[in-house]
């Protein structure tokens, strides 16, 4: 693949876009968009180096720590190529450059950090990588979310070190920066088993919500991509990522985790939303025979889902029957239960301005806004930085 | 395709298809005593099956907790010991078939782990003695009886020869899987018994159940569920994976007749993973040049989904609608999953399923998707 | 219609592209050996510049297991999606019927122009 000739007329780069306000709107009313997944790039785990105690800066050496890394390959660069900036050929290394591709050229407000390292929970050593964590929170925090009120921080862990993890979020639950948990979707154990409730213990005790991103799958200390083995192709590597998210919902209603932490809120990001409807109605349809084995829950299966749990749009579903996605987000009640993510900069990102057109303008208000407002509360409006 | 008849064309044949009530394609005979299955098995190891208990077979830890069976019939009662409501043929078609008005029923077995025993040889010779246990018990004594070829996977060239020897026995109506398998069925280790089951015309039924057993991996992506109740609402997603890999290795490429009939794992996420697989493809096309169609073609075309259980929906309109978008007129099949009614009663599980679908839900679609065979007298 | 002049020959060598506004629109003038092409610069999924994309070849319909690279030089890949369309005629490689739109590209005495519609 050769590096394409591009000539690009000056004047053509601009476009049709409204000037952005020049501070942010206080009130929910006149806030626009929030996009609850915008992948800020760290341009390598040295970057975290002034970040990290002294014991750790061997690791960086010699090239940088072994880290597990992933052998599904997307078919192009895995990134919007359009987005990438020339100085360091990343499309979110810098945060006003993403102010710029992202937030100014979609209309959004408001962008909920998810980063570039939650893999690190599926590292083997879960020492390492707490302090990693850590490192990675203070650099979200002093390069993206301090300076820049647009921008919130999700609190990085380790989660395969619940205690370590508990901690790193009693660390830093009040920064007013940092409004969610971020869990990476591969695991090797579901995430309502009791041994990850320590992390929600915390989260519930600062308010925030918990969200699953997918990523990392059959990597590290992760089990298989899927319940029968490894996939063969990126396409059925990147088809099936929806299956951790089924997952790990089926487990936090079936082991009772919602109501051991009833104001407990959790997203399931970059899974899609369509796969709610099955939970719900196969949990459902279960219950009345099987509760007999949970006694501890005392409520339908998809009232959890309805009152503890979110679901973020991208990758939207795209049926050629646009009333076909209608009907399954009315099945979930996507008007409570769906938040707007863009994914930016990867491949698969979904541009808000056109991949909902056919949404009823009051259900795409609740995606867009208002979803996200409830879900994350007063934190969302917090100032913190520049606009 | 295979020769697939429609009620009429039935019925003009042999007279009987016409009254045609009801088809189950999914009833467990249950095995209670491996001594009456241990003569059936290749004579050199036979002795593996008369252990107490019947053959080494790995097995997970998830159990239902509470009573069992539901509304299904409750078995005879002898000497203070009650039997299972599945053990005996002519019990099974006089309380259940003919009470319920079911034409035929499907066999489908208990042995949803075969697939992943460690010892192939063994996985082998118990689908074998199995089989012809099956046949000789309640197939041939019974016209409304259609058996399944069981195969273990672990060893294709075995599991192809017991094709090949059942595949046209006038009994057997399918080639049957466990669900849970070492990989995706589409890597390519098991096209040979996709080979065998279009040369002989037979559909391939997936069963879940043995998820988590044996060799198995876990039984979800992200590792071992804790109970029976987060194990059993997992299960789809194994069918997920199959799909995708089945298609994507391009197994309905080669094997264009190919049908695959998925048990027991519902619908409602299937217009999701046709949406996001479609989505997926056509940006990622090129890494699998030879899927030349969207995904959700080959989904509609080659799968299809069984009634037990099919998800409760919060309005009956729900239902409907996903039943439209899965073209549930065509791919969906009336299943009992026989004794197993803990989960409600089959018949009033498709309550819910508009009028005009149900004949084809019953009756048509089962014809479709198995042909003649399924009507042709064999006892 | 109208013709609309929107380049000197010698801008877009081959293998090169141009990109430029014209009539209300962004358009992409791709020289494949040669021959000129022009795509209107809108994804037909979710509206990408797609004329910023990757110019690159790609595996052709095969039999199962099979791989047959070609069409190097000529299919345009979206930067967001990947969707792969043909610059000679617009249609996606999945899907002949999902195409970019494209209008007629001519030169004279060394002036590129395009031809496009009315609004």
């Amino acid at each position: 693949m050769t590096a394409p000739n591009i000539i690009i007329k000056e004047d053509s780069m601009a476009l049709a876009v409204e000037p952005r306000e020049a501070t942010f709107a206080e009130r929910a009313a006149q806030l626009r968009l929030i996009d609850t997944d915008v992948h800020n790039d760290l341009p390598g785990l040295n970057e975290l180096r002034p970040f990290l105690a002294k014991q750790w800066h061997p690791w960086l050496d010699n090239g940088g720590p072994g880290q597990a890394a992933r052998y599904y390959a997307n078919m192009g660069s895995g990134r919007m190529d359009d987005a990438i900036r020339e100085e360091d050929g990343l499309a979110a290394g810098d945060p006003d450059w993403v102010v710029q591709q992202l937030m100014t050229k979609y209309r959004i407000d408001i962008g909920i950090l998810t980063g570039s390292i939650i893999g690190l929970s599926i590292q083997h050593d879960y020492r390492f990588q707490a302090a990693i964590a850590s490192a990675y929170n203070e650099w979200t925090l002093e390069k993206w979310v301090r300076p820049f009120t647009c921008y919130k921080g999700s609190i990085a862990c380790a989660v395969q070190d619940p205690e370590a993890s508990a901690r790193e979020i009693r660390r830093l639950g009040d920064d007013p920066g940092m409004v969610q948990v971020l869990l990476a979707s591969a695991a090797r154990i579901p995430y309502g088993n009791k041994f990850y409730w320590p992390i929600y213990a915390a989260a519930v005790e600062h308010g925030l919500p918990v969200a699953v991103h997918v990523g990392s799958e059959g990597t590290g200390i992760a089990n298989a991509p899927t319940g029968v083995g490894f996939p063969s192709t990126y396409l059925e590597f990147h088809t099936d990522h929806s299956q951790t998210m089924m997952a790990h919902c089926v487990s936090l209603i079936t082991e009772g985790t919602f109501e051991e932490f009833p104001t407990l809120k959790f997203a399931f990001i970059e899974g899609g939303t369509c796969w709610a409807p099955y939970v719900m109605g196969r949990l459902d349809r279960l219950y009345p025979a099987l509760k007999a084995e949970t006694p501890y829950l005392k409520r339908r299966p998809s009232e959890y889902i309805l009152d503890n749990c979110y679901f973020s749009t991208q990758p939207i579903e795209e049926p050629d029957n646009h009333a076909h996605l209608l009907q399954m987000l009315a099945i979930m009640k996507a008007e409570k239960t769906v938040l707007f993510a863009s994914d930016y900069p990867h491949w698969d990102f979904d541009n808000p301005l056109m991949a909902f057109n056919f949404f009823p303008a009051d259900l795409k208000r609740r995606i867009f806004v208002e979803n996200a407002l409830e879900m994350y509360g007063p934190r969302l409006l917090a100032t913190h930085g520049r606009a | 395709m295979g020769a697939t008849i429609t009620r009429e064309q039935a019925a003009e044949r042999d007279g009987s298809a016409a009254g045609l009530r009801a088809i189950d394609v999914d009833v467990h005979p249950q095995i209670t005593d491996w001594g009456t299955v241990a003569p059936y098995a290749p004579e050199g190891l036979r002795h593996r099956m008369t252990r107490r208990g019947g053959p080494p077979m790995a097995r997970h830890g998830f159990k239902m907790v509470g009573p069992r069976f539901g509304s299904a019939p409750a078995p005879p009662d002898s000497a203070g010991k009650a039997g299972h409501p599945a053990s005996d043929p002519a019990w099974v078609k006089g309380q259940y078939l003919d009470r319920r008005g079911v034409d035929v029923a499907i066999l489908t077995g208990d042995l949803t782990s075969l697939g992943v025993q460690p010892n192939a040889d063994v996985a082998a010779a118990i689908a074998q003695a199995v089989n012809d246990w099956v046949l000789d018990r309640w197939v041939r004594p019974f016209d409304c009886f259609k058996g399944s070829i069981l195969v273990a996977p672990q060893d294709a060239a075995q599991a192809v020869a017991e094709i090949d020897r059942l595949g046209d026995d006038p009994g057997m109506v399918q080639v049957l899987l466990g669900s849970a398998t070492e990989s995706p069925l589409g890597r390519r280790q098991y096209h040979p018994i996709y080979e065998a089951c279009a040369r002989h015309d037979l559909p391939l039924a997936l069963h879940i159940g043995g998820e988590g057993a044996g060799m198995a991996p876990p039984s979800t992506a992200v590792g071992h569920p804790t109970t029976y109740f987060e194990w059993y609402g997992s299960l789809p997603q194994v069918y997920m994976a199959h799909i995708m890999s089945m298609i994507t290795e391009g197994v309905f490429e080669k094997f264009p007749t190919l049908k695959v009939v998925l048990h027991e794992g519902g619908v409602f996420w299937l217009p999701h993973i046709m949406w996001r697989f479609d989505k997926n493809w056509k940006a990622q096309r090129s890494e699998t040049p030879w899927v030349k169609e969207p995904p959700s073609a080959y989904i509609l075309r080659h799968f299809y989904s069984t009634t037990y259980p099919l998800e409760a929906s919060p309005a009956p309109a729900h239902l409907g609608q996903v039943l439209e978008m899965i073209e549930a007129d065509r791919t969906l099949l009336f299943s009992s999953n026989y004794p197993n009614w803990e989960l409600g009663d089959p018949f009033a599980m498709i309550d819910d399923v508009p009028e005009g679908l149900r004949p084809r839900v019953l009756v048509e679609n089962a014809l479709a998707v198995y042909g003649e065979r399924l009507l042709r007298p064999h006892s | 219609m109208a013709r609309y002049v929107v380049a000197q020959e010698g801008d877009i060598p081959p293998g090169g592209r141009k990109i430029v506004r014209v009539a209300g629109r962004e358009v992409g003038i791709f020289n494949l050996e040669g021959t000129l092409y022009a795509l209107k610069n809108v994804c037909a999924h979710q509206g990408a510049r797609v004329c910023l994309g990757r110019v690159v070849g790609t595996t052709l319909p095969s039999e199962v297991y099979e791989f047959k690279y070609g069409l190097e030089g000529r299919i345009l890949r979206c930067p967001w999606h990947e969707w792969e369309y043909d610059i000679t005629t617009g249609e996606s490689v999945f899907d002949p019927n999902v195409r970019v739109i494209t209008y007629p590209v001519d030169v004279v005495d060394g002036e590129v122009a395009v031809t496009i519609p009315e609004r």
